[in-house]
């Protein structure tokens, strides 16, 4: 996690459906990114270790620390495009493949 | 097309089972996923940004209808309803699931399809011109050698780990339409004396961050010993090819460092120690192999004119006759070239239902027969030019009648950082913005094989460097960033752009490539390409018009 973001968010990819998940407060995976437990730069690592036994078990493949900010209080902003794209899907322009080609 | 025989049927069934077992053997556990990436990636299956990628193999980019019909039901069970046709005349999907792939790769062999080598340090899928068999300006048809690389290519046991990928492209033209000298191995193929082929071969093109055009390495190869040959070469490459570093393994790199003359001393003594009873049969195989293609069975005097009232009141009709429709061998066909790039559409895409259409279409119209080009595009390889107008109509119902071929409009791009694991920024809407703004200016203008291509990272998928006007998307302090380049060509005079000043953001491409698009028609002289243009006047006014 570096110095410019608030906190980090943990996700992987599902091992079966290559889906991108996120690592919860309650130790489990989910599919949806308000799901995600927030991390600070003091429990960040710690948690990482946590998620990565999930690796181990064949549920997940290759959890990482993502960098984001809290704006305003709630809204969650993922501080690379990359991960942005991750999370939100992919931002191609309003066709007629757009809406199949979003995130599950 | 070419017959397959049991011999594939079988084995793409056994590598089928394979797959499945190792998928079984991973999610339970007993083999991790370290020991499982490079047997998934041998079947093609990547894992991508969002989900996994599997990449499925069109050898030299020949498809039955019934194949692409098949890769249309696939999209729909198995993934979201459409497919990317790639660079390397294969296809993508976007969104399977590993848990699935097994029963994809069981419905591909049930067509004789497959995802072997698509991926990985080995020999993969051979491209070749779209146009082969059928191009009325071909020398020699590529294919029966296309088909004879793919037999010896596959499953090479000598050539399964090379220290990188390795790509062949194959021409029987004079005109190039398969980029050979942007690959591993280009391959020109000539008539010699009694009826016999001849090979020309160009050793070390490729793209990526160090952008080679090839070098010219044996001229005139008899084609009972290119086999051999092509086995010294690739053997002397996976004895003195770098492992030490992935971004130096390919064979330009190899040829860079020891030297064109070394380099074929080093294959010539190779080619010498080879067991040549091991390749006796390459002549009769060949002779097999044309005898196997399936050719279509041209009406002798078939009738040419289209002289309906309809066909002459259409404009559209004129504009797309006269943009996708090339001329044929044979007297009284044409081929049609199907562009997969709709003004602000996904380059290389197509959904499902189109896919299910064009089908149809082929095997009305076709022969049963289609291409998928190096652009992106698809072809209709055998029609009669008094069916291209119901052909036309056909296409137009399912949008993808667009008269753009060859124009700036036709854009290769990459999937970039919308679905790339590697990209750096994203090329697909950059590609959608670029050609809805320039397609207007293209429709007024009499333009003549303009070509723009789009990298979404220093990998080049999109062939950025060997394009007129190339743009590579770069990550620049987190900010996405498009450097231009101009003056690539990837025909037989193939060339890498030349950067023409610092990188633009996102929003400013489509007015920065109108503005070379304008300047090129402002001072062309007669029927010059932009590329020539751009070699006569220089790098500052074309800058001078983007930068001001």
């Amino acid at each position: 996690m570096s110095s410019k973001a608030t906190h980090a968010i943990i996700i992987a990819n599902d091992l079966r459906t290559g889906r991108i998940v996120y690592f919860t407060n309650a130790s489990d995976w989910s599919e949806s990114v308000q799901d995600a437990e927030l991390l600070s730069s003091d429990s960040a690592q710690e948690r990482l270790a946590i998620a990565a036994i999930d690796e181990t078990n064949n549920l997940v493949i290759d959890p990482n620390l993502v960098d984001a900010n809290v704006n305003a209080g709630t809204e969650l902003q993922l501080a690379e495009i990359r991960e942005q794209i991750r999370v939100s899907g992919p931002t191609i322009l309003g066709s007629n493949h757009a809406a199949t080609s979003q995130a599950a | 097309m070419y017959r397959y025989d049991e011999l594939d049927q079988s084995l793409v069934e056994q590598r089928s089972a394979e797959f499945r077992s190792q998928v079984e053997r991973r999610l339970a556990g007993k083999i991790s996923e370290a020991e499982f990436k490079p047997l998934r990636l041998m079947n093609g299956l990547y894992l991508q940004l969002h989900a996994y990628m599997l990449r499925v193999a069109i050898p030299y980019g020949v498809l039955s209808s019934k194949q692409m019909t098949k890769l249309a039901d696939i999209a729909d069970k198995y993934d979201k309803g459409y497919g990317h046709f790639t660079t390397r005349q294969n296809i993508q999907y976007n969104w399977p699931k590993l848990i699935e792939t097994p029963d994809i790769l069981d419905e591909l062999a049930s067509v004789q399809m497959h995802a072997i080598q698509t991926s990985g340090n080995c020999i993969r899928n051979v491209t070749t011109d779209p146009f082969a068999g059928v191009a009325a300006d071909e020398e020699v048809d590529p294919r029966p050698l296309c088909e004879l690389l793919r037999q010896w290519s596959t499953l090479h046991p000598e050539f399964a780990y090379l220290p990188r990928k390795f790509k062949f492209a194959v021409t029987g033209s004079a005109v190039d339409r398969a980029a050979i000298k942007v690959h591993d191995i280009g391959l020109r193929l000539k008539s010699g004396p009694n009826n016999t082929v001849l090979t020309d071969i160009w050793v070390g093109g490729g793209q990526g961050r160090t952008p080679k055009i090839a070098q010219f390495f044996k001229s005139a190869l008899p084609i009972r010993d290119l086999l051999p040959y092509l086995e010294a070469i690739m053997r002397v490459y996976n004895r003195y090819g770098r492992r030490d570093n992935k971004y130096k393994a390919r064979i330009k790199i190899l040829l860079a460092e020891t030297g064109l003359e070394t380099l074929q001393q080093q294959v010539e003594t190779e080619y010498e120690s080879i067991d040549r009873t091991a390749f006796e049969f390459i002549e009769s195989e060949y002779a097999r192999i044309v005898g196997s293609l399936i050719q279509p069975e041209y009406l002798a005097t078939p009738e040419t004119s289209t002289s309906d009232a309809s066909t002459q009141s259409s404009p559209d009709f004129k504009a797309w006759r006269q943009q996708n429709v090339k001329p044929h061998k044979q007297p009284g066909y044409s081929i049609a070239v199907v562009s997969l790039k709709p003004a602000g559409g996904i380059p290389g895409d197509a959904t499902s239902d189109q896919m299910r259409a064009i089908a149809d279409i082929a095997k009305q119209y076709s022969c049963s027969e289609l291409r998928v080009t190096h652009r992106q595009n698809l072809i209709l390889p055998n029609v009669l030019e008094s069916d291209l107008f119901k052909v036309w109509e056909s296409l137009v119902k399912i949008d993808l009648a667009e008269a753009n071929i060859d124009l700036p409009s036709d854009i290769i791009a990459c999937p970039g950082l919308d679905y790339c694991a590697l990209a750096t920024a994203r090329s697909i809407p950059i590609a959608q913005s670029v050609s809805k703004k320039i397609r207007a200016t293209e429709k007024k203008t009499d333009l003549k094989g303009v070509s723009v291509n789009i990298s979404g990272c220093i990998n080049a998928c999109a062939h950025h460097h060997v394009a007129n006007i190339g743009v590579l998307g770069l990550n620049k302090g987190g900010v996405e960033n498009y450097q231009l380049t101009l003056g690539g060509r990837n025909d037989q005079n193939a060339s890498i752009g030349q950067r023409i000043g610092p990188g633009v953001a996102a929003d400013d491409v489509p007015q920065a490539i109108e503005r070379i698009v304008n300047f090129y028609v402002d001072v062309r002289k007669s029927d010059e390409s932009l590329s020539d243009t751009f070699d006569r006047v220089g790098k500052e006014p074309f800058k001078e018009a983007v930068y001001g």
